[in-house]
């Protein structure tokens, strides 16, 4: 996937552990696991304004685009 | 009432298609069993001392009602009456197999799983098995039943995509 969600990099750098930011933001552990190992399809805007608001960051900290390699035929 | 989860249609389902198979089998090594001595045993012209004479003597009497079809069917080469056999107990071990996947897909949908891979794969072998069986049994009604399963196999992988795509919305 082109977009990569750098949860873990934000959260090493606030230094938050996973139980503690999905308490704050008020979603399961599994769910916010999802997010962070890059396995959710979609993020709710409600979801990225509570991370960003806990974490005290803005959306493109977490977000980043990566173009995905050309196959060579 | 309810079509999904614990005491649904879905449950009744499952406990009529898990008894039918049970009925299934039964009838089938009975009618076998009966069809094989009918047609390749020696028949018995008077009762006879011992037991099994005896029913074989009455289950003559019993299909030998209708004369002309059974004639017809003693009359024909045993290659024919070979593949007859054959013919049934395909034609029966592929309704098993189809009462077993049913059984499957409503097991799932009283656990409450309705779209996932296994019922979207599981459907759509019914249906296959349902059109190979409409046509060994030239049946009009069940080639359209599973014309529909085909179709609602497509419905549930549309279902599937969606409930993934629900599922791993954060």
């Amino acid at each position: 996937m082109s977009i990569i969600f750098r949860l873990d990099r934000v959260m090493a750098d606030r230094k938050i552990s996973l139980g503690e930011l999905a308490n704050r933001v008020e979603i399961t552990n599994s769910n916010l696991s999802i997010l962070k190992t890059g396995k959710a399809k979609a993020i709710r805007m409600s979801t990225l304004e509570a991370i960003c608001r806990e974490l005290n960051c803005q959306p493109g900290d977490l977000l980043e685009y990566q173009a995905d390699e050309i196959k060579e035929k | 009432m309810k079509y999904l989860g614990e005491k649904s249609l879905s449950s009744i389902l499952y406990g009529f298609l898990y008894v039918s198979w049970y009925l299934l089998i039964l009838v089938a090594l009975f009618i076998g069993v009966i069809l094989s001595i009918a047609m390749f045993a020696d028949p018995v012209m008077e009762p006879a001392v011992s037991a099994f004479d005896k029913m074989k003597y009455e289950l003559f009497n019993e299909i030998h009602k209708d004369q002309e079809a059974w004639n017809f069917f003693t009359g024909a080469p045993v290659f024919f009456r070979v593949m007859a056999l054959i013919f049934l107990s395909g034609a029966t071990l592929l309704m098993l197999t189809i009462i077993k996947k049913g059984q499957r897909v409503f097991y799932n949908f009283k656990n409450n799983i309705v779209f996932n891979e296994a019922n979207v794969l599981v459907i759509s072998k019914v249906s296959k098995l349902l059109i190979i069986f409409s046509i060994l049994t030239v049946n009009f009604t069940s080639l359209l039943v599973s014309i529909i399963l085909l179709i609602l196999t497509d419905v549930f992988k549309n279902g599937t995509a969606l409930q993934e795509e629900h599922d791993l919305t954060v």
